[in-house]
C-alpha cells in the first residue's frame, strides 16, 4: 500500500519577506509569489484559481521569471551546512527542468540574462558565491567567490550577455562575463564618499546607468561605462531604506521603502513626487499596466503579507492602493470551525484573530487586540494561543498570552467580555520582574450547550467558567498538571473532558463534580488529545513522534504507531465519521491516516515550517492546516482507503464452508 | 450562554435560488387595472347601498367624547327677530377667478375729474320715467288683460297643482311642472350607467382586432354606438341639478296621440 500525495486545493498566504518575491508574469495574467516551500501561480483577477509548484524541501528564498516568461527559477534556504538547490521551471508546462546544486545554506537571489541563455545565482552570507549557469542544459559555466561582503542584489544588463552587476555592502561590482572562456572579470564602481549598503539595483534600457537603492534610503545613479557615481536622491531620504526598485512605463523610478511607502521618483531630478503608505515594508513591486498621461498600475507586496494594487493617476498626481490579498504574516497558533458548519473558520495568530470564508478564500473579519503591556502598541509580543466558536455561534472565544480569555462577536468583531486573570500563577507578581512566563491561556474548549468554557493555562491549571447571558464566573479550578496544558477536548454529553500537558500526563476530568477521573502518564510532551467520535477511545500525540490510541474508560494504551520518523507531532484531528484522522508536526507533512488500520494513506507537502494546528472541516470536504510560516493551506479530504482493487486470489470464504 | 444577537451562521447568506420575475406592467395593462379597480369600487359601493338597511356601517358606533347629551339640546330652537330664511340653491355664483395672473406694479394714472367731466358730457338724460305716447294697439280694449276663459282655466290648474304638489314645489324652488331629481337617485342612476359602460367597454375591448365578418363589424358598430350613448347619458346625469318634467314632452305627446 503506497502513500499518495494529498492534493493541495488552495493557499492563503504570501511570503512577504522574500525580496522581489511578487512577480507578474510577462503575459500579464498570472501573479507569482513564494509561500513557504511552494511557489504559487495565481490568476491575477481570481483568488481561487491557484496552481502550485512544489519541489523545494525548505523555505523558498527567491523567485525570478525570465524576460520572455518561458522559464522560472527559485532558490531556497537550507539548514546550516546543507546544500541549497536552485530549481529551473518550465512555465508553460509547470514542470521542473533542472535542479542545480552548488550553493549552500541560502540562495540570496537569481536573475536571468536578457535572452534567457544564462542564469546567475548568488549565495547568502554562509555561501558567498556567484555562479553563472546555462539555462538550457543546467550546467555551471563559471563562478567566483564574493568574499566577506556577499552580494545582496544582482542584475544582468538589458542589451548584452556580457555584463552583470552585483551590489553589496559599500560596494558595487560590474562583472564582465566571458561565457566562452568561462571567465568572470570584476571591476569596482567608484561612488566617492558615499558608503552605503546597496540593497537593490535596476538598469535602464540603454545600459547607460544603473540605479541602486540603499539601506540609507536614497537611490544612486551610477554609470556603467566609466563606472562612476553621477547623481543621487531623493531628499528627504526614504525611511528604513529602499527595499525594492522598479522602472515605471514612463521611465521614472518607483521604489518601495522599509517604512511601507511606495514612492514615485522622477528622473533625472530624483524628486519624490508622490508617496503612499501601505502596511508593512514594501518588499516587491511589479508593474501591471500603463494608461495615458503618465498613469500606471503596479502590484506591491509587503512584509506584512499583503498584496496591493497601486494605481497612479498622472493627470491629478494621485496614488491609490487597493488591497487584493491579505493573510497572516506571522505564526498561526490555532484553527477553529463553528459547530457543524464548514463555510468559514477562524485562525489565531499574534495580535489578531481572522475569520475566513472557506469557499471564496477571503478574509471576512479581522479582530486585532493591541498589546496593552508594551508601550509600542503594534509590537508582536501579544499572542493569541487558541480560539474556538461557541456552539450557539454567538461568540468567538480566544485565549491570550496575557492570561485573559476574550470573547468577540462574530459579525462585528466587538469585544463581548473579557475574563481577566483567567490563567495566572498566583504569586507570580511577588518580587518577580518578568511575569510573562506565568500567564497565558494555552487551550480552550466549550461545552455543547454553550454554557461553560474549559480552559487550560500555562501554569497547568484547568479551569471551568460559567457563561451567563450577561455575566461569567469561575466554577472550578482543577490543578494536577505541573506544566502548561496544551489541548483540551470535551465529550459530547459534557460529562467529561480530557486535557493534555507538557509534563507528560493527560488527565480525564469529571465536569459535574469537577474531580479527576483518570490519568495517563507517558514519557512525552503531549501536544494534542482527541476523543474518537464514539468516545470509546482517545488519541494522543506529542514530542515522542508517536500517535497513541488509549481506551477512554480505563486509560490503558491500545496501540502505538509511529507518527513521524524525524520530528515531533504537534496536532491531530479525527474526522467526524471516525474513519480517518489527520496529523501534522515538525516534519512539515500533513498526513491522513485510516483510524482502524493505523496506516497513512496520504501525505501533503507544502508547509515550510512546523504545522501548529490541523483540522478537518465538519462536512469532511477539506483539511485546513496552519503553520509557523503564517500560511493557511487547504487540502482536499480523501477517504483513507486503498485505491488498489481488491485481490482476486483472496478467498473470502473458507474452503470447507457450505455453498 | 452569552446574550447576543450576532451569530456566525448569519455571516454567509445562502445563495438565492432563481426567483420568478414579473416584467413591469405596460401602459395598457396599467390602464385596464385602474379601470378594474374603479369598477370594483363602484360595485362595492353599490352593494353597500343595497344592504344599507342592516344598520349603520361598522365603526360608526365608536363612542365619542364630544357627542354627549347637552342641556336643552332636545328643546326646539326659537329664532327671534326677522330672520330671513333664504334658499341658497339659486344664489348667483361668483365669477371664476381670472386665469391670467394680474400684473402688479403697473400704476394707471387716472384723472378722475376729467373722466367724470367726459362722462357727464357724453351721457344722456334718463327719460325712462317720462310718459310716452302709447302705441295704437295698446289703445285697444282688453289690451294687457288676461282673457276671462284663460284666467279661469289657469286658476283651476293652479288650484289643482297647488293641491297636488305643494310640498314638491317648495322643494323644487318653484319650477312649475317639474321636480328636481333626487341626489341619491341621480348617483345611483349614474353609477349603474357607469357599470354598464364598464361592462360594455370590457366586451368591446375583448373583441378581436381583425373584423373579418359582417356580424363582427356590426357588433363593433353597435358597441360604439351604445358606448357613446352611455357616455352622453352619464354626462347628462353628472350635472348637479336635473329637473324632470312630470308631463310628457310635446313631441312625444304628439307621437302618442297620432
Amino acid at each position: 500500500m503506497s502513500v499518495r500525495p494529498l492534493p493541495l486545493q488552495a493557499c492563503l498566504g504570501f511570503g512577504g519577506t522574500v525580496a522581489n518575491g511578487l512577480i507578474l508574469h510577462p503575459d500579464k495574467k498570472t501573479l507569482i509569489y513564494p509561500l513557504g516551500t511552494t511557489i504559487v501561480l495565481r490568476d491575477r483577477g481570481d483568488l481561487t484559481k491557484q496552481e502550485f509548484l512544489q519541489g523545494h524541501n525548505n523555505q523558498v528564498s527567491c523567485v525570478t521569471v525570465s524576460r520572455s516568461g518561458r522559464y522560472m527559477a527559485s532558490g531556497q534556504i537550507s539548514p546550516m551546512g546543507f546544500s541549497a538547490p536552485i530549481i529551473i521551471w518550465d512555465y508553460a508546462s509547470r514542470k521542473l527542468v533542472h535542479k542545480l546544486i552548488l550553493h549552500k545554506v541560502k540562495i540570496q537571489g537569481l536573475d536571468f540574462s536578457f535572452d534567457d541563455e544564462l542564469l546567475t545565482s548568488w549565495g547568502g552570507t554562509d555561501d558567498c558565491k556567484l555562479v553563472i549557469w546555462r539555462t538550457k542544459t543546467g550546467e555551471a559555466i563559471c563562478g567566483s567567490p564574493t568574499p566577506v561582503d556577499y552580494a545582496i542584489a544582482a542584475k544582468w544588463a538589458n542589451l548584452t550577455r556580457n555584463t552583470l552587476i552585483t551590489t553589496a555592502d559599500m560596494k558595487i561590482n560590474v562583472w564582465e562575463v566571458d561565457a566562452e572562456n568561462r571567465k568572470l572579470y570584476p571591476s569596482i564602481c567608484d561612488t566617492g564618499k558615499r558608503k552605503r549598503v546597496n540593497q537593490c539595483v535596476v538598469i535602464d534600457d540603454k545600459d547607460e546607468y544603473m540605479y541602486v537603492g540603499t539601506r540609507s534610503g536614497d537611490i544612486m545613479q551610477v554609470s556603467l561605462g566609466p563606472k562612476m557615481y553621477r547623481a543621487g536622491g531623493p531628499l528627504p531620504m526614504i525611511e528604513l531604506g529602499v527595499l525594492c526598485l522598479q522602472f515605471t512605463p514612463f521611465k521614472d523610478l518607483v521604489c518601495g521603502g522599509g517604512d511601507g511607502t511606495v514612492n514615485l521618483v522622477r528622473l533625472p531630478s530624483f524628486k519624490n513626487v508622490k508617496k503612499l503608505k501601505l502596511q508593512g515594508g514594501v518588499t516587491s513591486l511589479t508593474v501591471a499596466g500603463q494608461g495615458d498621461r503618465g498613469s500606471f498600475e503596479l502590484y506591491a507586496g509587503t512584509a506584512m503579507a499583503q498584496i496591493y494594487l497601486v494605481k497612479y493617476d498622472g493627470a491629478t498626481n494621485a496614488m491609490t492602493a487597493m488591497l487584493i490579498q491579505r493573510c497572516h504574516f506571522n505564526k498561526i497558533n490555532d484553527i477553529a470551525f463553528p459547530m457543524k458548519y464548514s463555510d468559514l473558520f477562524c485562525t489565531a495568530s499574534t495580535n489578531d484573530i481572522r475569520m475566513w470564508n472557506l469557499k471564496e478564500m477571503k478574509e471576512i473579519l479581522r479582530i486585532e487586540v493591541p498589546n496593552s503591556e508594551c508601550e509600542a502598541k503594534d509590537s508582536l509580543n501579544q499572542e493569541c494561543h487558541c480560539c474556538a466558536f461557541m456552539p450557539d455561534g454567538k461568540t468567538i472565544i480566544s485565549g491570550w498570552s496575557d492570561g485573559r480569555i476574550r470573547a468577540f462577536a462574530p459579525q462585528t468583531g466587538k469585544l463581548q467580555y473579557t475574563i481577566v486573570n483567567a490563567h495566572q500563577k498566583m504569586g507570580g507578581y511577588v518580587g518577580a520582574v518578568d511575569t510573562k512566563c506565568f500567564q497565558g491561556v494555552y487551550a480552550i474548549a466549550t461545552t455543547s450547550d454553550s454554557l461553560r468554557i474549559v480552559s487550560g493555562g500555562v501554569e497547568g491549571n484547568v479551569r471551568v467558567w460559567r457563561i451567563g447571558s450577561q455575566s461569567h464566573s469561575m466554577l472550578a479550578s482543577m490543578k494536577a498538571h505541573t506544566q502548561a496544558c496544551t489541548y483540551i477536548a470535551v465529550k459530547k454529553d459534557n460529562s467529561e473532558c480530557v486535557s493534555c500537558s507538557n509534563d507528560g500526563s493527560c488527565m480525564v476530568w469529571d465536569l459535574t463534580k469537577y474531580t479527576r477521573n483518570n490519568s495517563i502518564e507517558a514519557n512525552n510532551f503531549f501536544k494534542s488529545v482527541n476523543y474518537h467520535p464514539d468516545e470509546s477511545q482517545l488519541l494522543t500525540c506529542g514530542t515522542d513522534r508517536k500517535i497513541t490510541f488509549w481506551d477512554a474508560y480505563d486509560c490503558q494504551p491500545i496501540r502505538v504507531i509511529d507518527g513521524s520518523l524525524s520530528a515531533d507531532m504537534l496536532s491531530l484531528d479525527i474526522s467526524p465519521d471516525g474513519e480517518g484522522f489527520v496529523s501534522g508536526g515538525g516534519d512539515r507533512e500533513v498526513k491522513l491516516w485510516n483510524y482502524d488500520e493505523g496506516h497513512c494513506y496520504f501525505v501533503g507537502l507544502g508547509h515550510s515550517s512546523k504545522i501548529s494546528r490541523i483540522k478537518i472541516s465538519p462536512n469532511m470536504q477539506k483539511v485546513v492546516s496552519v503553520g509557523e510560516d503564517g500560511a493557511i493551506l487547504i487540502w482536499d479530504y480523501k477517504k483513507p482507503i486503498s485505491d488498489s482493487p481488491p485481490d482476486k486470489n483472496v478467498n473470502f470464504k473458507s474452503p470447507n464452508s457450505p455453498e | 450562554m452569552w446574550n447576543s444577537h450576532e451569530s456566525v451562521y448569519k455571516i454567509i447568506k445562502p445563495s438565492e435560488a432563481y426567483h420568478a420575475f414579473t416584467p413591469p406592467q405596460s401602459a395598457k395593462e396599467l390602464r385596464d387595472r385602474k379601470v378594474d379597480e374603479i369598477t370594483l369600487r363602484l360595485k362595492q359601493t353599490m352593494r353597500l347601498k343595497a344592504a344599507a338597511t342592516f344598520g349603520r356601517p361598522l365603526g360608526s358606533f365608536r363612542p365619542s367624547a364630544r357627542n354627549f347629551l347637552r342641556k336643552h339640546s332636545k328643546e326646539p330652537q326659537i329664532l327671534y327677530g326677522a330672520v330671513q330664511l333664504r334658499c341658497t340653491k339659486h344664489e348667483k355664483r361668483k365669477p371664476d377667478l381670472p386665469k391670467e395672473r394680474p400684473t402688479y406694479g403697473k400704476v394707471k394714472m387716472m384723472d378722475y375729474i376729467k373722466t367724470n367731466a367726459e362722462q357727464m358730457i357724453h351721457s344722456s338724460p334718463n327719460r325712462s320715467k317720462c310718459p310716452k305716447k302709447p302705441k295704437r294697439y295698446a289703445l285697444r280694449r282688453g289690451f294687457a288683460t288676461v282673457p276671462t276663459y284663460l284666467a279661469s282655466r289657469m286658476r283651476t290648474l293652479t288650484n289643482q297643482n297647488n293641491k297636488d304638489n305643494l310640498e314638491q314645489q317648495a322643494a323644487d324652488c318653484g319650477h312649475k311642472g317639474t321636480r328636481k331629481l333626487d341626489e341619491k337617485e341621480r348617483i345611483t342612476l349614474m353609477n349603474n350607467l357607469k357599470l354598464k359602460w364598464a361592462d360594455m367597454n370590457a366586451r368591446y375591448q375583448r373583441m378581436s382586432v381583425v373584423l373579418d365578418i359582417e356580424s363582427k363589424k356590426r357588433r363593433k358598430e353597435r358597441y360604439e354606438e351604445n358606448l357613446s350613448q352611455l357616455e352622453r347619458d352619464i354626462a347628462l346625469l353628472s350635472r348637479s341639478v336635473i329637473l324632470v318634467s312630470d308631463s310628457v314632452p310635446a313631441k312625444v305627446q304628439k307621437a302618442l296621440t297620432q
